[in-house]
C-alpha cells in the first residue's frame, strides 16, 4: 500500500513538563482520511509538529510522501497543506492579502480557485481577519491550505471551536478534497463526531502513546460494548475485550467482534459502538 | 522570498503610515523653527524609528500562529531571517532617504548655516541614523530568535541601547587612531568607510546567527 504519511516509533520528550511522546507510529494511506484522536494534552500537537518540523524529534523516522522532510526541503512543503486551530494568519492581514503572499510562496497557488472559494463561504477580501468570526478565520484557513493543490492536508485541530453547522461545510469541504484519490488527509481532533462522519482510519492516542489504531467502519461495524455484572464480567476471557470500564452498576467492556461475542455470551447485552465510546473506554477504563 | 517580503511590508503597512505622518510633522515643524539642535537630531530619527518598526513587527505576528504557520511553508527558515533583515535594511535606506529629504529642505529654506563641514555633516547625520539603525538590527534579531517574541520589547529597548553604545564604542575607537585636533577630509572619509564596513560584516554576521539559532528553535 502506498503511504502518504508514515510516522515510525516517534519519542520525543520535553524535559520541563517531563511529558513524553513515546515511540508513536501510524500510517496514513493515500487516498484516505486519518482521524488522530485524543484527549487534550495526549500529544497530538507535538506529533504534528514533529512531523512538519516546528518542532524537533528525539528519535523515530517520519516519512511525508514518501520522503524524510527536512528544513531544506521546500519542495516537499509545495505538496502540504496546513491548518492550525485559531488564528493561522495575523489580524493585520485581509484575506486579498493572504493570497499575495502564497502566491508568492507556493508554486501552484491558484487565485482563482481562492477567489472562487472565498464567494462560496462569504468572505470578504478586503476585511482585516481581525475582524472575522472564529469560523469565517478557519474557513480562510482552510481555503489557503487548498488553493496550492496539496497532495497532503494536515489539520491540527482544524475544527474545534466551529459551531456544528460550520464544521459540517468544513467537513464537506474535506470529503470533496479526498475525492481525488491521490489525496490524503490527517486529522487531528478531539471532536469524535467529525472523525466519525469522515474519518476512514482512526489512530488513539492517549498520555503520548499510540493505544489503537483502527479502520474507522472496524469499530462502526465490528467493535460492540458489552454490557456485564461482575459475574458475567469474571466470565469473559481477555483475547475478547480491548478495554473495560467498572461502572456503579456495570461493567462496560469494549469488544473487537461484537457477533462473535454475541455468539460465545449468549445472554450477553451488547451495543454498537461509536468512536466516542470507544475513545472514552481506552482512556478512561483499564486496558489489557 | 518575494512572499516572504510581502508578509514583511503588509506588517510594516500600518506602522509606516503613523511613522510617517509623525516624520512629517516634526520634521515640519523643524524646518519652520529652525534651532541648530533640531536640525542636528531629527536626520537622527527616522531609520531607527522604522528600524524599530520592523522588530516590532514580529510582535504582531505573534499574536496568530503566523510565526509557526511560516515554518510550515515551502521556504526555509534560512530565507525567513533573510527576509526579515531585508526589510529591516530597507527601513534603514528608506529612514536615510527621509534624513535626506529633510537636510535638503533645511539647506534651500535657511541655506549652508548650520553645517561647519558642509558635506561631510550631512553626510555624517544621513548615515548616523542608518548605522544606529543596522546595528538596532544585529542585536535585535539574534536575541528575537533565541528568546522569543514574548521579549519583544525588552530586545527592542537592548538593541537601542546597544546599537548607541556600539557606535559610540567606535567613534572613540577611531578619535583614538586618528589622534587629536581636526581630521582631515581624508581622514574622515576613510574613517566612515571602516564604520559603514564594520556594521556591514556585523549585519551580515548577525543575519548569519540569527539563523543558525532560528534552524534550532523549536516553534
Amino acid at each position: 500500500m502506498d503511504y502518504a504519511l508514515e510516522v515510525k516509533n516517534l519519542s520525543k520528550t520535553y524535559k520541563q513538563s517531563g511529558f513524553t511522546l513515546d515511540n508513536v507510529s501510524f500510517r496514513v494511506p493515500r487516498g484516505t482520511i486519518m482521524g488522530f484522536v485524543g484527549e487534550n494534552g495526549a500529544g497530538k500537537s507535538t506529533t504534528v509538529g514533529c512531523i512538519l518540523n516546528t518542532l524537533f524529534r528525539d528519535k523515530g523516522e517520519i516519512h511525508i510522501l514518501g520522503q524524510e522532510m527536512s528544513d531544506q526541503d521546500t519542495k516537499l512543503r509545495q505538496r502540504i497543506g496546513v491548518v492550525y486551530d485559531g488564528d493561522n494568519f495575523p489580524g493585520y492581514y485581509t484575506a486579498e492579502q493572504v493570497g499575495k503572499v502564497m502566491r508568492g510562496i507556493y508554486q501552484k497557488w491558484d487565485d482563482e480557485f481562492f477567489e472562487k472559494y472565498l464567494r462560496k463561504f462569504g468572505l470578504d477580501k478586503k476585511q482585516k481577519i481581525k475582524t472575522y468570526s472564529r469560523g469565517m478565520t478557519m474557513k480562510l484557513a482552510i481555503g489557503a491550505a487548498l488553493a496550492h493543490k496539496p497532495e497532503l492536508l494536515i489539520l491540527d485541530e482544524a475544527t474545534s471551536g466551529l459551531d456544528p453547522v460550520m464544521r459540517e461545510e468544513m467537513l464537506e469541504v474535506f470529503l470533496e478534497f479526498i475525492e481525488d484519490e491521490n489525496h490524503s488527509i490527517l486529522l487531528s481532533s478531539h471532536i469524535t463526531s467529525d472523525l466519525e462522519k469522515i474519518a476512514d482510519y482512526i489512530t488513539f492516542l492517549h498520555e503520548g502513546k499510540v493505544i489503537l489504531t483502527v479502520e474507522k467502519d472496524e469499530i462502526r461495524y465490528n467493535y460492540g460494548i458489552m454490557r456485564c455484572r461482575d459475574r458475567e464480567f469474571e466470565a469473559l476471557e481477555k483475547e475478547d475485550m480491548i478495554a473495560w470500564k467498572k461502572g456503579e452498576y456495570q461493567i462496560d467492556v469494549l469488544v473487537p467482534d461484537r457477533e462473535k461475542a454475541a455468539r460465545k455470551y449468549k445472554d450477553a447485552v451488547i451495543d454498537h459502538a461509536s468512536v466516542d465510546e470507544a475513545m472514552l473506554l481506552m482512556i478512561k477504563g483499564e486496558r489489557k | 522570498m518575494n512572499g516572504l517580503l510581502k508578509n514583511c511590508f503588509y506588517g510594516l503597512r500600518g506602522n509606516f503610515r503613523i511613522i510617517g505622518a509623525a516624520a512629517v510633522l516634526l520634521g515640519g515643524l523643524c524646518l519652520i523653527i529652525g534651532d541648530p539642535f533640531a536640525v542636528s537630531i531629527f536626520p537622527f530619527l527616522p531609520a531607527p524609528v522604522l528600524a524599530a518598526a520592523a522588530v516590532a513587527c514580529l510582535r504582531r505576528e505573534s499574536a496568530s500562529r503566523w510565526s509557526r504557520y511560516k515554518i510550515t511553508l515551502p521556504v526555509r527558515r534560512r530565507d525567513i531571517v533573510k527576509s526579515q533583515y531585508l526589510i529591516h535594511g530597507i527601513c534603514a535606506l528608506a529612514g536615510m532617504l527621509c534624513a535626506g529629504i529633510f537636510l535638503a529642505l533645511v539647506l534651500i529654506i535657511h541655506g549652508n548655516i548650520y553645517f561647519y563641514y558642509g558635506f561631510r555633516d550631512v553626510l555624517t547625520l544621513v548615515l548616523g541614523g542608518g548605522i544606529l539603525a543596522v546595528f538596532m538590527g544585529a542585536i535585535a534579531y539574534p536575541l528575537y530568535y533565541w528568546w522569543g517574541e514574548e521579549k519583544t520589547e525588552i530586545i527592542i529597548a537592548l538593541a537601542v541601547i546597544g546599537a548607541v553604545a556600539a557606535i559610540l564604542a567606535l567613534s572613540m575607537l577611531i578619535n583614538f587612531l586618528t589622534g587629536e585636533g581636526g581630521v582631515t577630509d581624508t581622514q574622515y572619509y576613510i574613517s566612515l568607510g571602516i564604520i559603514l564596513l564594520i556594521s556591514v560584516a556585523v549585519y551580515g554576521g548577525s543575519c548569519f546567527l540569527s539563523a543558525l539559532i532560528y534552524e534550532k528553535t523549536e516553534w
